[in-house]
């Protein structure tokens, strides 16, 4: 089209619009504007949970529970039920990973720490040792809560920041296609014989740790692991980022060996991967699950949290949380579900020889691990 | 060449046209001095760019200036922050492995480049010169339809062709050439960024071609030129700017990409996109705010550089003189090309959509058996309504708002000259290179501060903000296309400013704005590191639900998912081409433009 047919073009559509003709242009320009009016007249489309105070001045609390799996089943069953019988609380859940989740409650907290992202919930042990040391967690009192005295002692804390619920444990997932007999040994992770069969998730301190201790280390002396897996590093095919990714590599044999979580690794064989969890002959590392009332609130949001964490640890839903998140619970009273009872992870012999680990040297070292992981060993693979 | 004249002012002055020309007659008039008619000039260049300028300096800078105060600070377990301390850029410029990263970036960011332009020239040229444009409109499609799909979705793709028994391997081996370690390495992250970015680079080729005069081309033939002559010394040059502005922003991807070289790189691939990513996860902010600002100097330097051969190499009325089109038609080796263009695109999609019939809940390949049970666990998610109208809602204004103030800003940045404007343009490509994971974690930390636009009316604003780069590229290359005087000569012909910009450029450019607007409404559709951050607790868009639901579950349902995006996008492009085609029948179709 040249400058002139241009301009006539132009003209003629200008005529047409004089003329109240609907042209093309006209009708796009007519719903664009009828697009942004609509989608102006239109409330918000986000639905929020984070006001403290609803409209009908029910106390309105936020809790963190973890995404993945059926983790946050027990978690809305228990609210539902909790709701019912409190009818002046509101329970509103923010799922999502402890990664990204604790990132953003970190960030409101030092942007104002009297208004903090979620009032309780779920944590794992890394993120709940983090909190403490950046100050995020309220202090329970364990004497006025009627439950946390049936919570096993290695679920208590000392300080009574938070308290355990269930435990999930790192163990080995191997594809059954290429480990016919099941490895029984955190060795299997750097046996010559299994080089560039090995992945992992992020930064595995567990595995560093398990060979500090097989070179004489241990959690305080973690340079023989680091010295073992620096020369060890071609045992690793890969580090993978996700969980879709991780069960891709896992069950299609491309990196058949693993340590990972038990109760994920269930997650997946009961959905037909060719996998299977063992528990190594030195003992599975626990990583227990606890609940935390998040510091800042009111005295009655801080009130009602311990409240509603306390009833969580009672038995039934310590069981419920068992079942559902694959754990073993940290009620003494709670029983085992029978479809649990017969899986490895939860053999007495197993819940015996679980390794004692002092989390807080974990939580203290973990960042600089983690840089340590990338550049001495991760660069080497 | 026409009016070469038109783009050699740059020394702070308007660019005007020389004497003789309508332009000149009128601004030679004795009642406007020239003083007053470069202030005027230069006071409407800074009015047009001023909309985008706000955005950046309040929503962008505010992020960034947060962000480098995270910088000073040093975190150290159970203690105070140490505040105003250089120590943690001390500990990166320390660190061999993230100044390694900084070679590896810049590498892999310089590969991905070349490849994918190599690849889009001639992808563009042998697409503009298909004779039927339903085939052309449907090549088009094809190259768009990575964008569609989720890059978890195609990762999982990519593993399969790309594996050490995969279709790629298992094919060389079968013609005796011993397989190549492609899958977590550099390679298999460069082959998955260029199938991704293509449609980056091609778009803005096949904008250039549209405004091309085939008169030039049959002139040059006449002249006893080759075809390769031709395209050489006439076509090249002529759509230089259009590979230009595609190449900077697939140069700009490709730095602050994380997922794909964290998916594919197999922790063997260490970029800083990655690196920052890692960092917010671990709570190390002060790092992720030191390695984002690396970045950002860096890829400013690039960009800087990619506009300045932008201004030196574009020229102006490509669309003048004759106006005639190209002549169409294909070649064999056009088509062979294309052919082997549509397999690389097409090939991880096909195992997607393959694999959301899979009977099994993992990723089995070869499928065990068929089933269509994931698309029924579809349609029984709860909210996923809430999150598809949620990501459409912002979409839609995101691509409103940036549209209008981007065009703004590009007509700013190439018609009136300043070093300030210059600067502007510059920093207002800053958004596409800072990782949007450190973005976000800055507009968090930003308008929580200030507790204004905390809801959907500051994602928006934050989409706006990123997405500002992809229509400043695009547009300012199709600007420098455009024949200035044909504005001139509407205003002295009596058509007032809008009436001049709206017959004469906003014409010129519309195919440019509708592949913006295009580029913007998937890129926010798409966004979730972002927005991850800038929602509260229970708000969830489409992404985000992605998101989410690949941490609860790894079974084929996000494949579904990603399936019926593509039938919807290719049901919209069928009603789209239906209409597109019937205006290119009456001269007045936008994108019948481009695919003409």
């Amino acid at each position: 089209m040249n400058t002139t047919e241009l301009t006539v073009a132009q003209t003629q559509h200008s005529s047409y619009l004089g003329g109240m003709n609907f042209t093309r242009r006209s009708f796009l320009a007519g719903g664009v504007a009828a697009a942004a009016a609509t989608l102006a007249a239109c409330a918000s489309p986000l639905r929020s949970g984070s006001k403290s105070t609803t409209g009908s001045g029910k106390l309105t609390l936020t809790m963190f529970c973890f995404l993945g799996g059926d983790l946050a089943k027990m978690p809305k069953e228990f609210a539902q039920d909790y709701q019912q019988s409190h009818p002046n609380i509101e329970i509103k859940f923010y799922e999502e990973s402890n990664t990204v989740g604790y990132g953003k409650m970190l960030a409101q907290r030092k942007v104002d720490p009297s208004k903090p992202l979620v009032n309780l919930g779920f944590f794992n042990t890394n993120t709940s040792i983090q909190g403490i040391g950046d100050k995020m967690w309220q202090k329970l009192d364990y004497s006025s809560m009627k439950n946390a005295a049936d919570i096993l002692p290695n679920f208590q804390r000392k300080d009574q920041i938070g308290i355990g619920i269930g435990s999930d444990q790192y163990g080995l997932i191997t594809n059954t296609n290429n480990f016919h007999t099941a490895p029984d040994s955190w060795a299997v992770l750097w046996d010559p014989k299994f080089a560039g069969q090995v992945s992992f998730f992020g930064f595995p301190w567990y595995a560093v740790l398990v060979a500090a201790q097989a070179s004489g280390g241990s959690l305080q002396n973690m340079e023989p692991g680091w010295k073992l897996w620096t020369e060890n590093a071609k045992q690793i095919k890969l580090i993978v980022e996700s969980n879709p990714q991780y069960l891709n590599v896992l069950s299609s044999g491309t990196a058949p060996l693993t340590s990972y979580f038990a109760g994920t690794g269930q997650q997946w064989i009961n959905g037909g991967a060719p996998l299977q969890y063992t528990v190594p002959k030195e003992g599975a590392i626990p990583l227990p699950v606890y609940l935390q009332s998040v510091a800042g609130q009111s005295q009655n949001q801080l009130e009602a949290c311990q409240e509603i964490i306390d009833a969580m640890l009672a038995p039934k839903w310590a069981s419920r949380w068992a079942e559902t998140s694959i754990e073993i619970p940290a009620n003494v009273k709670a029983t085992l579900p029978h479809n649990l009872a017969s899986l490895p992870a939860f053999q007495k012999s197993t819940l015996d020889g679980l390794m004692d680990i002092d989390f807080d040297t974990v939580g203290k070292n973990t960042a600089a691990w983690s840089e340590r992981w990338k550049s001495e060993i991760v660069s080497k693979i | 060449m026409a009016a070469q004249h038109l783009d050699s002012s740059s020394k702070g002055l308007p660019k005007s046209p020389p004497p003789g020309t309508a332009g000149h007659t009128r601004n030679s008039t004795p009642a406007r001095s020239w003083v007053g008619m470069i202030s005027g000039k230069r006071t409407a260049g800074y009015l047009l760019a001023a909309p985008s300028l706000f955005l950046l300096l309040t929503l962008f800078l505010g992020s960034l200036v947060i962000m480098f105060s995270q910088s000073l600070r040093v975190v150290t377990f159970g203690e105070n922050d140490i505040v105003g301390s250089w120590d943690t850029w001390g500990a990166f410029l320390a660190s061999d492995y993230r100044l390694k990263a900084i070679g590896e970036t810049l590498l892999i960011s310089a590969i991905v480049t070349v490849t994918a332009s190599i690849i889009a020239v001639p992808t563009a040229c042998a697409l503009h010169k298909v004779k039927s444009n339903i085939w052309r409109y449907v090549g088009l499609f094809v190259v768009f339809a990575p964008l569609m799909t989720s890059v978890i979705a195609r990762t999982y793709g990519w593993s399969l062709i790309l594996d050490d028994h995969g279709i790629v391997n298992s094919t060389l081996n079968a013609i005796g050439i011993p397989p190549a370690p492609l899958l977590y390495a550099r390679p298999s992250v460069i082959i998955a960024l260029v199938h991704i970015f293509l449609p980056f680079l091609v778009f803005p080729i096949m904008t250039s071609l549209s405004q091309f005069d085939g008169a030039l081309r049959e002139a040059a033939g006449d002249l006893g030129a080759s075809r390769w002559t031709t395209f050489r010394r006439i076509v090249l040059p002529l759509i230089t700017p259009g590979v230009l502005g595609g190449a900077q922003i697939v140069f700009a991807l490709s730095m602050s990409s994380f997922a794909t070289p964290s998916l594919l790189g197999g922790g063997r691939v260490s970029v800083l996109g990655t690196m920052v990513y890692s960092d917010v996860n671990n709570a190390q902010l002060p790092m992720a705010s030191v390695t984002s600002f690396v970045m950002l100097f860096l890829a400013l330097i690039v960009l800087a550089l990619f506009s300045m051969a932008q201004r030196k190499l574009q020229f102006g009325s490509q669309l003048g003189v004759t106006g005639a089109t190209t002549v169409k038609g294909v070649g064999v080796g056009a088509v062979i090309w294309l052919g082997c263009v549509f397999t690389f695109v097409l090939a991880p999609l096909v195992i997607i959509v393959v694999s959301s019939f899979s009977s099994a809940s993992y990723g089995a390949w070869p499928i065990p058996g068929w089933s269509t049970k994931w698309y029924s666990n579809l349609l029984t998610q709860e909210r996923l309504g809430e999150a598809v109208y949620a990501s459409i809602y912002i979409a839609v204004w995101a691509t409103i708002i940036v549209l209008i103030v981007g065009t703004a800003a590009s007509m700013a940045f190439h018609r009136y000259s300043s070093r300030f404007l210059r600067g502007t343009e510059t920093f207002s490509l800053a958004p596409m290179v800072v990782p949007k994971v450190a973005i976000g974690l800055g507009a968090f930390l930003l308008l929580h501060s200030l507790r204004v636009f905390e809801g959907v009316t500051g994602i928006i604003l934050m989409h706006v903000v990123i997405t500002l780069p992809f229509v400043v590229i695009v547009l300012t290359s199709a600007l420098s296309r455009t024949d200035g005087t044909l504005n001139e000569a509407a205003r002295d012909l009596g058509a007032g400013p809008w009436s001049a910009f709206r017959a004469s450029t906003l014409f010129a450019i519309k195919p440019s704005i509708i592949a913006s607007a295009l580029f913007v409404f998937i890129i926010s559709f798409d966004e979730v590191d972002m927005t991850v951050f800038l929602l509260a607790p229970g708000e969830q868009t489409l992404p985000v639900w992605m998101f989410t639901y690949m941490q609860k579950y790894q079974d084929p349902t996000l494949a579904a998912l990603a399936t019926v995006l593509i039938l919807i996008s290719l049901a919209i492009a069928a009603v789209a081409a239906l209409l597109i085609l019937k205006g290119s029948k009456n001269g007045t179709s936008a994108v019948g433009h481009i695919i003409d």
